[in-house]
């Protein structure tokens, strides 16, 4: 068996060999031995490498250049490198390499195949791959099919037709995300390194087939985020007419988040997500995604057969409730610790609300958000906490630029117009500017963590802790204050570091004033003053600022469809 | 990477909401330290003080004004000498920044425009600062994905700010005719491609010129390397990354005069250094601890940098020029696989007889720290001691000096 690590090998030499090949793909577990440092998709997919295959591998990256130092010493193993630019010179270099590896290859599995059999495969490659291009837009079953016998290559990608469409690009993606984007509501076209796009090529076959092969290789119709050419997908957003587009990157891949100025310039709805295949899970991920659908969907209509709205936000510290009746009033404002089991903690908050307003549950329609919302299987709607926070806050304040959330797990910062969410930015999965942070701070400096904000306020020496990370900076604050720093000073540094965070995140997403600060931080005086300070401008704090999500989830309901 | 940089970077932070004074600040600053740089190493005339004033010209020539080349660390920098272009490394200005502890800005505007923060901070913060408009006299945008190929979409975006083309050279990884035919071609459409661009004819005179004050740098340095591995020169840590900077980007007369005035120091008096190691790839330019266990006069020395001898199995043939840099690049140790690279460190920390070896992961770095543990094994075969060290050579926010301390520290105690 063949394994080849990318789409960029010479399939036409498989194929006319015909000897069996697939490609590697991530799993659950990951290769320990490279450092973590490099691209998760690469740690997580050579682990799908078994002792008897035989390596094709492109040096599509410095990861997988990395990971072929290990394959090599327990794989046969053939090495491409593949040119970063395409013009005569590297093409009739790499056009050499490829000759030298069909030897090799023909070596390698005892076959005897003329340069012409080589060229009648090339030639049906190309035919097929440009149906394939054409079954894209017209007949998905079609262009499945043709991509999995041309590549051996599982389809990743949506055989239905929708009328909301999203376009991926950047690295590969999961069969799970194409179908969480579906069960949204939305069909895809994967123009990522592991969809149907990445096999097609703008080229008439030349007399050298080699020659040829390279030149299919080189010029891609959308070029790997490595190439020095220009990724056309401009091209691409006009053929295929996205609804929206998901730029998704591996951890520690550094070619396509340059696609973004690209998608900016295009005016299409986009976000950006990073995912790390090593880590398993991606509730991040379908977060930003499901922000990007929701803020493509209208929710306009009153759900007239009930009387009361409730929203459920979810959050990784609290859960918080608010009911609202049909005019939008607020009733009922509810908070609890969500504890291990977020389903059973909305439960005790749905049915302590119900008896505190004396309604029924046929007389409730119930939203869910926050992290948790999936858990919470009694809603009737699931939205996620970006859209819930932008609907919240503008039913509080007319005209919000930006709203900074910082949550006990997560901080957000989302930008507004017209009350709509048109960019948003989550923070890393770090704790740093975040809650926990501060109880990080709090337990070190034994301080209760209400009494953070007032104590840095009395603050009289300006000290400075530099880490981002949440472990670096713990350690930073031990040191500060083995030294007899005063706490206050300390508490300070903190929250200038928290600041600075959010700051770089307001920074990402143009966020402009007036900017409200929501989530159970926002109580943090200290916090206010600190990024008050670094931006220059002042901040307002709704007079609840942690139920937000949950108030706009209640106005979702208020909107949503019968 | 001293406490002046870091105040003085402070300064500069005070006016960065007005960039064209805040640029302005920096200009003076930098054209001062240069200028006290220069007298040093006129007084002193030793070979540190000569690097560190040539290290400090590269990104000085960012900010005064003349025509420039933004290249990486591993592209063939003489052939911008015959258009007369100074070459600054996007690299170094990047160090710079992180030595005035002035990074960040960079890296949020390199954030805000969408690149991840797990990117090499290299790149994020090379990119900020253009991306910043603190650079504004680049002709020529030009890189090679040699070492990185991070590089490619990062140059091309560079390049892109100032409307021009990038040149990439695309280098196989490894060393043969075929390669070196490929690379030499290559450079030599790219000096086609530049006297069309830059309506300039390629002074070859100047060109050969190049070369030739190379051929007697790395010549004397091949000479004295054996004297070398014996009495190491005392340099600071930072000092070997000037080093680095020097030799591959900008290896003009000043560091002929570092070789020469070097010939001499070796012989008088060399310092004795209780226990020496050998550093691999870059270390971290902003002041921290790993400066002050490793400095001139701790007992503790680094006494070889992998990259500043990454040159060694290169000959230089004036005679033919372009094979002869085709050569310089196809040759360095880190291009191919990590077995190269293995054998090329033993045979610098055997030369240079070290009680033991750092490989310093750059955070972000696929290339150099992908399979370190391939090089620990190696070392450890030999019994060199061998420690792997995380960390960010240009954020210093994404580092812990007291996880450093500790991980040095308890490094020295094993080995004794």
């Amino acid at each position: 068996m063949i394994v080849y690590n990318c789409p960029l090998v010479p399939f036409e030499f498989f194929h006319a060999l015909k000897v069996p090949f697939r490609r590697i793909r991530p799993n659950s577990i990951e290769f320990q031995k490279l450092h973590p440092n490099v691209c998760s998709f690469c740690r997580s997919a050579v682990c799908s490498v078994e002792p008897n295959d035989v390596l094709v591998w492109v040096d599509s990256c410095d990861s997988m250049r990395r990971a072929y130092d290990f394959l090599k010493k327990t794989n046969r193993s053939f090495y491409l490198h593949v040119p970063v630019k395409n013009d005569k010179v590297v093409l009739r270099a790499f056009a050499d390499e490829l000759r030298k590896l069909w030897e090799k290859l023909k070596e390698t599995f005892n076959r005897e195949v003329p340069v012409s059999e080589l060229e009648e495969t090339h030639s049906w490659f190309l035919e097929s791959s440009k149906n394939l291009e054409k079954a894209l837009f017209e007949d998905p079953y079609k262009a499945k099919e043709l991509f999995e016998s041309l590549s051996n290559q599982e389809w990743i990608g949506s055989t239905k037709k929708d009328t909301l469409k999203v376009l991926l690009v950047g690295s590969w993606v999961s069969e799970e995300l194409v179908k969480f984007i579906e069960d949204s509501g939305a069909c895809v076209l994967n123009a990522t390194c592991s969809g149907p796009y990445a096999l097609l090529s703008d080229i008439q076959m030349k007399s050298n087939v080699f020659e040829s092969i390279a030149s299919r290789i080189l010029s891609k119709k959308l070029v790997c985020g490595r190439f020095s050419s220009d990724r056309k997908l401009s091209e691409l957003v006009k053929s295929f007419e996205p609804s929206a587009v998901v730029l998704h990157t591996a951890k520690f891949c550094d070619f396509y988040h340059f696609d973004g100025q690209i998608l900016e310039k295009l005016k299409v709805p986009f976000v950006s997500v990073e995912e790390n295949f090593s880590s398993g899970g991606f509730e991040q991920t379908k977060t930003r995604i499901g922000a990007l659908l929701e803020s493509l969907k209208r929710f306009s209509k009153p759900a007239l057969n009930f009387s009361y709205f409730i929203g459920i936000d979810s959050g990784s510290t609290s859960t918080k409730l608010v009911a609202i009746d049909r005019s939008g009033n607020i009733l009922l404002q509810e908070i609890l610790k969500t504890g291990a089991d977020p389903k059973e903690s909305a439960k005790r908050l749905l049915m302590k609300s119900s008896q505190e307003l004396k309604i029924s549950h046929e007389d409730v329609f119930v939203v869910a958000t926050g992290y948790g919302r999936d858990a919470i299987d009694f809603a009737q709607e699931r939205v996620t906490e970006i859209t819930c926070h932008a609907i919240g806050v503008s039913y509080l304040y007319e005209n919000v630029g930006t709203i900074i959330d910082i949550g006990g797990q997560d901080s957000k910062v989302i930008r507004l117009e017209d009350g709509k969410v048109v960019d948003f930015v989550m923070n890393d999965k770090c704790a740093a500017g975040t809650g926990r942070f501060l109880e990080i701070v709090a337990s070190i400096l034994e301080t209760p963590i209400e009494a953070l904000g007032e104590e840095s306020l009395k603050s009289k020496q300006e000290l400075n802790i530099s880490s981002v990370c949440a472990v670096f900076a713990e350690s930073e604050i031990i040191s500060l204050r083995s030294k007899g720093y005063h706490k206050q000073d300390i508490i300070r540094a903190a929250h200038e570091a928290i600041a600075r965070r959010i700051y770089a995140m307001y920074q990402r997403v143009k966020g402009r004033p007036p900017i409200v600060l929501t989530g159970g931080v926002a109580l943090n005086k200290g916090l206010k003053w600190a990024l008050e300070k670094l931006m220059g401008v002042e901040l307002i704090v709704p007079k609840n600022p942690i139920t937000t999500g949950a108030l706009g989830a209640a106005l979702i309901g208020l909107q949503q469809k019968t | 990477m001293s406490k002046k940089s870091v105040a003085y970077g402070k300064f500069v932070r005070y006016f960065w909401k007005r960039p064209k004074l805040a640029k302005e600040i920096l200009k003076l600053g930098i054209k001062l330290e240069l200028a006290r740089r220069r007298v040093v190493a006129n007084i002193k005339n030793d070979f540190a003080s000569w690097v560190d004033s040539v290290a400090l010209s590269i990104v000085s020539s960012a900010f005064e004004g003349g025509k420039i080349a933004l290249v990486n660390l591993f592209f063939p920098v003489e052939i911008m000498a015959g258009f007369n272009l100074k070459c600054v490394s996007a690299e170094g200005l990047a160090g710079m920044l992180a030595a005035m502890h002035l990074e960040d800005l960079a890296l949020n505007r390199a954030e805000a425009m969408g690149i991840s923060k797990n990117t090499c901070s290299f790149h994020r913060a090379g990119l900020g600062l253009n991306l910043l408009k603190m650079v504004s006299n680049a002709k020529v945008v030009a890189a090679t994905n040699a070492l990185c190929d991070g590089n490619v979409p990062i140059f091309k975006t560079i390049a892109q700010i100032h409307g021009l083309d990038p040149l990439i050279v695309d280098v196989p990884r490894t060393f043969d005719q075929s390669s070196v035919h490929s690379v030499s071609q290559q450079l030599e459409g790219i000096v086609h491609e530049l006297e069309n661009e830059l309506n300039q004819s390629f002074n070859y005179s100047k060109f050969e010129e190049q070369l030739k004050i190379e051929s007697e740098i790395f010549g004397t340095l091949r000479e004295l390397y054996p004297k070398l591995c014996e009495n190491p020169v005392g340099l600071h840590l930072y000092q070997h990354v000037n080093l680095l900077y020097a030799l591959h980007v900008r290896p003009d007369v000043h560091m002929l005069k570092a070789v020469r005035a070097l010939r001499k120091q070796l012989d008088s008096n060399a310092p004795t250094f209780k226990k020496r190691f050998l550093w691999m790839h870059l270390s971290p330019y902003y002041d921290n601890v790993l400066n002050d266990i490793f400095s001139k006069d701790s007992q503790y020395s680094v006494v070889a940098s992998e990259l500043s001898w990454d040159w060694l199995n290169w000959k230089i043939d004036v005679a033919h020029p372009f094979k002869c840099l085709a050569e310089k690049i196809l040759s360095n140790p880190l291009l191919g696989d990590v077995e190269t690279r293995a054998k090329f460190a033993l045979r610098l920390a055997f030369d240079f007889k070290v009680d033991g070896v750092i490989h310093f992961n750059h955070f972000g770095c696929k290339q150099s720290s992908g399979s370190v543990e391939i090089l620990k094994n190696a070392f450890d075969e030999v019994r060199i001691p061998f420690l792997s060290l995380d960390g960010d050579c240009v954020d210093h926010t994404s580092a812990s000096f007291e996880q450093y301390k500790t991980r040095i520290q308890a490094f020295l105690e094993m080995i004794g």
